[in-house]
């Protein structure tokens, strides 16, 4: 511990408030020695990076050669072993659940993860978050801003959506462990579990937002509401690793928007020729039309969004988007919804359909927020 | 409907979102254009604008087969919901569509996401492959011209839309099996037209003159319509073109003067008129307005399919100030011209005869435009057949519905077997529209008992003002000697106006005009002198035996006066040859007293008296008649004696429409004995079922004359300048047995 850290511990610990059968001494006031054996304690105050307490983390801590087991952590992420300790040798202190880039004691600083460990490849429904949670990392980022996947990321900008395929390197130590003197309070940083969230945004055929829609999901989250006014469904914190769920919407009735009074002016003599056209006077019966009553469905392949630069990513948000419907399209099928989009969204005179001359403007249109 | 969308999990700490389209279907845009031209498209109430914008116009126009348009639509499927369409076509008032084009046999592409181009020149097609569409200006073209017509539905009979049926209202359905409510809009319409540029008239062609079983009407009927193409064909608005019916009918017995045998002849004759082949060409606007002639075009024609034309006619004023001029003649015809003028249940109204009197006005059966049946169109005329389909207008009982050609010797062409009625002086202007427009079904808006059709310019053209007349033919002038000026050329246009305000056309069309040539001539006058002076003394005395009568202008070539009275004095000297000569003159004067002869004026006119009967016998006994066509003979002698001749003296027999052997319903002759006008105009008179008129003569009809015009011609009221309105009126054919003598009573 450096002069300043064990200053900065004093402090802490004489700005405590004292640990059970510890004698408050004022600050400014001398303590009066014990005059039997003395006892030492040691106090870990477990928070996240906004100061938010954690009580699921799982300290280890080494005494004179003794564990003690610091679980369960009390509301305030706190654990205080009192005053237990037989002598003053500093405690050891670990997370072994945790990898060593998700804890640092406050008074070090966080440690930029490493990428050391191949992942498993990506399978479908996979992305780095949910593979971050899968594999107990307290955030994407300890994969994610790994030097080591910097590489990768060029095609991949978004955790949210990689390759089936793609292969991550993840920090894979969890090994890490500090030595704290006794008779002091210390606090660590765990990084917060921060659950992901589905952002979806209806819109009609013609991209606007659809605001206003009921809607109901289930499978990765229960919950029912209405679109926003830009047609923003948002679900926080869900199941990271949830690959399936149904949202089903129903859009708003049609705005119908009053006719114009329809003026029939007075047939001049002679009628003029050709006669103006008298719609009245066409009795064909208009063909039968349905009202979108019944909600739509959508099912949700979650995590199943490819990186927009690969061609799968291309053709995912093509069919999100409505320009593709099949689920395994041929590349003819693929080359006249690319050149759909290029005509109606980009407004193409000489469509290509190549994939790759819409994926930049199909990743702002559809992902952008 | 249930799709699978792909979802990015957004980190807590990003803001990525997942956009999601509601999958719909939509017909964004449907309307026909040809170049920069457009119609316009409409869509169902709540769906956006047309994609192509609002513009465009209802009245979008084209020739089918002559040119080719685009259909143009544009459907929004990028979630492939479409699983087909299919185009209607319909015109007012139909239920039903006149054609659908179902597109699930042409295949997906036509219902694809995209915009669309159909090529099509208004076929009807029944597809039966798939096409595939081609790439082309960002979308999809096809093709429906290359697909074999379809000419099995009978609206479209030569395959192609038609000028029957416009305005058309184009109906663009797309179809989704399982996802319709998915799709709004899911139709659209447009409207377009085949619309006219006008009409031209002209004369049918004489295999167009129909046979109605009567050998002698079709031939007179042939020769009518020959006379008014040789005359100008179809006149021109603002023009007359003169009827005439040839009408050589004349009595058969003096007995027929002062009848009504006249009206029944000229009614055998011509019945209920004459039949006139008259041709509408039609003509159509092509998509910039110009004018296709669609019986000089190579395509364009197929449009008439089985569209109606009515034909429709007005009866105009007769014009009797300029025709008879002012008199009491004048006031007889307008007062029977306008009998029940004012009617209000009679259309259209007029002033022509009127069925009461044997004319067809107020007459919704006998049409001047008779039902025809028609034939397929050919390349070959069939003589004696009408080749369009006339059918009786509905509710215009006097007009007609027709329909044209869309192909063979007379495309692009409409027509009627024109019936005026067969009284002359009655006049037609006939008008031909184009009855495509309706205003329930099956009612055409024309087809109204309103005399005044409302109807714009272009949709109809009036023809000139037809004018029927009779026609009687001079066939034959024999003057006796050449000596005899040819009184025929010199006053047919004074004899002509006479007839002429009877709508009575005399024509001079002599195919004889000799001088006389009878080798026999002297024993056939003598033969007739014999009868003469056997029983009248002073025409013996008249008559030398050996008198060569052939070289005199005269009938009989009688003694001058001096001759005559020393001739008698003769005779007395060898009765009485111990008289002496004084008492020889004594007796010869008053023999001459005696037999009113003592002057050369007197003896010419008992001359005249004597021998007449027998210079008109002697004409008959001439035979002239012998191989003449029908019409009229003039058998001109200048008197019926030299006697009177060389006096050069008026009173006297003038002429005498006589019935001689060799004369028949057709053919007459009279004799003329003495140059005159009213004379010449008299003797046809007879001939034509006139009778005298008094007080002179003393016989005379006067039930077939305007009592209170006693200048008849056909009388010997003279001066006699014209015919009174009654003999007018029988002669331009009407019923006399319908008129009165006396002129207001005609009139209601």
């Amino acid at each position: 511990m450096s002069s300043k850290s064990s200053e900065k511990a004093k402090q802490s610990l004489e700005k405590s408030t004292g640990s059970s059968g510890t004698q408050t001494v004022p600050v400014g006031q001398t303590s009066q020695p014990c005059p039997l054996e003395q006892k030492h304690y040691i106090r870990i105050v477990v928070k996240d990076e906004t100061g938010k307490p954690v009580k699921d983390a799982k300290p280890k801590l080494v005494g004179g050669g003794t564990t003690i087991d610091a679980a369960p952590l009390d509301d305030n992420g706190r654990f205080d072993t009192g005053k237990t300790l037989d002598g003053t040798d500093p405690v050891e202190i670990s997370f072994p659940t945790l990898f060593n880039c998700d804890w640092h004691a406050s008074d070090t600083g966080e440690a930029a993860p490493v990428g050391n460990t191949s992942l498993p490849p990506i399978a479908d429904g996979d992305c780095v978050i949910s593979l971050a949670a899968a594999k107990g990392y307290r955030s994407y980022k300890d994969i994610w801003t790994a030097p080591e996947n910097n590489a990768l990321k060029t095609d991949r900008p978004s955790p949210g959506s990689l390759v089936v395929g793609d292969v991550l390197k993840a920090p894979g130590s969890k090994e890490k462990k500090v030595t704290k003197p006794v008779d002091a309070e210390w606090t660590f940083i765990v990084k917060s579990l921060k659950k992901p969230k589905l952002r979806i945004i209806v819109v009609d055929h013609e991209r606007k937002p659809l605001p206003n829609c009921d809607w109901t999901l289930t499978g990765v989250a229960s919950k029912t509401g209405k679109t926003g006014a830009d047609g923003l469904i948002e679900i926080l914190d869900i199941d990271p690793t949830a690959k399936d769920g149904t949202l089903k919407i129903t859009p708003p009735p049609p705005i119908v928007r009053p006719e114009p009074p329809v003026t029939v002016p007075p047939v001049p003599d002679p009628p003029p020729y050709p006669m103006a056209i008298k719609a009245g006077d066409f009795k064909d019966e208009a063909p039968d039309t349905k009202e979108l009553t019944v909600p739509f469905e959508f099912v949700l392949k979650i995590g199943s969004l490819p990186a927009h630069k690969h061609k799968t990513g291309v053709t995912a948000r093509m069919r999100n988007y409505g320009f593709l419907t099949a689920d395994n399209p041929t590349d003819d099928q693929i080359k006249a919804g690319v050149k759909a989009y290029q005509r109606e969204i980009e407004k193409k005179d000489a469509p290509t359909g190549a994939f790759a001359d819409i994926q930049e403007d199909l990743e702002t249109r559809h992902t952008k927020a | 409907m249930s799709r699978t969308v792909f979802i990015a999990r957004t980190a807590n700490d990003l803001d990525q979102v997942n956009r999601i389209v509601i999958p719909t279907f939509a017909l964004e845009d449907f309307r026909v254009a040809i170049g920069s031209k457009t119609s316009k498209c409409y869509l169902p109430k709540g769906s956006p604008g047309p994609k192509a914008g609002t513009g465009g116009a209802d009245d979008f126009h084209f020739i089918p087969e002559k040119e080719t348009i685009e259909i143009r639509y544009q459907i929004h499927d990028t979630a492939g919901l479409v699983t087909g369409a299919k185009l209607e076509l319909f015109t007012p008032f139909k239920k039903d569509p006149l054609w659908t084009l179902d597109f699930d046999k042409l295949g997906a592409d036509w219902w694809a996401h995209g915009k669309h181009v159909i090529k099509w020149d208004g076929r009807i097609v029944k597809p039966t492959v798939e096409q595939k569409g081609t790439d082309k200006d960002g979308g999809l073209e096809h093709d429906l011209t290359k697909i074999d017509l379809d000419k099995s539905l009978k609206d479209f009979p030569e395959g192609y839309a038609t000028l029957e049926f416009p305005p058309y209202k184009f109906r663009l359905t797309l179809v989704s099996k399982d996802h319709a409510e998915h799709g709004k809009p899911i139709y659209g319409w447009t409207y377009w037209q085949i619309l006219i540029h006008g009409f031209e008239f002209e004369l049918g062609p004489k295999e167009a003159v129909p046979d109605t079983n009567d050998p002698t009407a079709l031939q007179l009927n042939i020769a009518l319509r020959k006379k008014i193409e040789d005359e100008g064909g179809i006149p021109a608005d603002g023009a007359t073109r003169k009827v005439r019916l040839i009408s050589n009918i004349y009595k058969t017995a003096s007995a027929e003067m002062g009848t009504n045998q006249g009206y029944t002849e000229y009614k055998t004759m011509w019945g209920n008129g004459p039949l006139i082949p008259i041709l509408a060409k039609i003509r159509l606007k092509d998509s910039n307005d110009a004018e296709v002639k669609l019986d000089e075009s190579d395509k364009g024609a197929v449009a008439l399919g089985n569209t109606q034309f009515l034909w429709d006619f007005e009866d105009p004023d007769e014009k009797t100030d300029t025709q008879i001029g002012a008199g009491q003649a004048k006031t007889f015809v307008d007062d029977a011209i306008h009998y029940k003028k004012a009617k209000t249940d009679e259309w259209p109204k007029g002033d022509n005869c009127h069925m009461d009197r044997g004319g067809k006005r107020g007459d919704s059966i006998k049409t001047l435009f008779p039902e025809q049946d028609g034939y397929a169109a050919a390349d070959t005329l069939t003589e004696g057949k009408f080749p369009f389909e006339v059918k009786k207008a509905k509710k215009r009982k006097w007009a007609a519905l027709a329909k044209g050609w869309s192909k063979g010797k007379l495309k692009g062409r409409t027509g009627v077997a024109f019936s005026p009625s067969r009284m002359a002086g009655d006049d037609y202007q006939l008008t031909v529209y184009l009855a495509n427009e309706f205003t329930k079904l099956d009612e055409h808006r024309l087809d109204v008992a309103d005399e005044q059709l409302k109807a714009a310019a272009t949709i109809k053209k009036k023809t000139g003002k037809f004018q029927v007349w009779r026609q009687m033919d001079i066939v034959k002038y024999v003057r006796k000697k050449n000596s005899i000026g040819n009184f025929v050329s010199t006053n047919i246009g004074a004899i002509q106006a006479n007839y002429n305000k009877c709508y009575t056309h005399i024509e001079n069309g002599q195919i004889v005009n000799e001088q006389l040539n009878a080798p026999n001539y002297n024993t056939l006058a003598r033969n007739r002198i014999a009868t003469v002076t056997s029983s009248n003394l002073a025409a013996d005395f008249a008559v030398h035996p050996t008198a060569d009568h052939s070289a005199s202008a005269s009938a009989f070539k009688l003694r001058t006066y001096a001759q005559f009275t020393a001739a008698v004095r003769n005779g007395f000297v060898l009765s009485n040859p111990t008289l002496s000569a004084t008492d020889i003159d004594t007796a010869l004067n008053n023999w001459l007293v005696a037999n009113n002869v003592e002057t050369d004026a007197k003896y010419a006119y008992a001359m005249d008296m004597a021998f007449v009967f027998a210079a008109l016998n002697l004409a008959d006994d001439l035979r002239l008649l012998n191989g003449v066509p029908n019409g009229i003979t003039v058998m001109h002698f200048n008197c019926a004696t030299s006697a009177r001749a060389d006096l050069a003296q008026a009173v006297g027999v003038a002429g005498a429409a006589i019935d001689v052997v060799g004369a028949t319903r057709n053919k007459c002759l009279f004799v003329l004995l003495w140059d005159a006008v009213d004379t010449f105009v008299h003797e046809i008179g007879h001939h034509v079922f006139q009778a005298h008129f008094g007080p002179k003569p003393d016989a005379f009809v006067a039930g077939q004359h305007d009592a209170a015009d006693l200048a008849c011609i056909m009388s010997y009221n003279r001066p006699r300048p014209d015919f009174c309105g009654f003999c007018m009126l029988r002669i331009r054919g009407w019923d006399s047995d319908a008129l009165s003598v006396t002129s207001a009573s005609n009139k209601s």
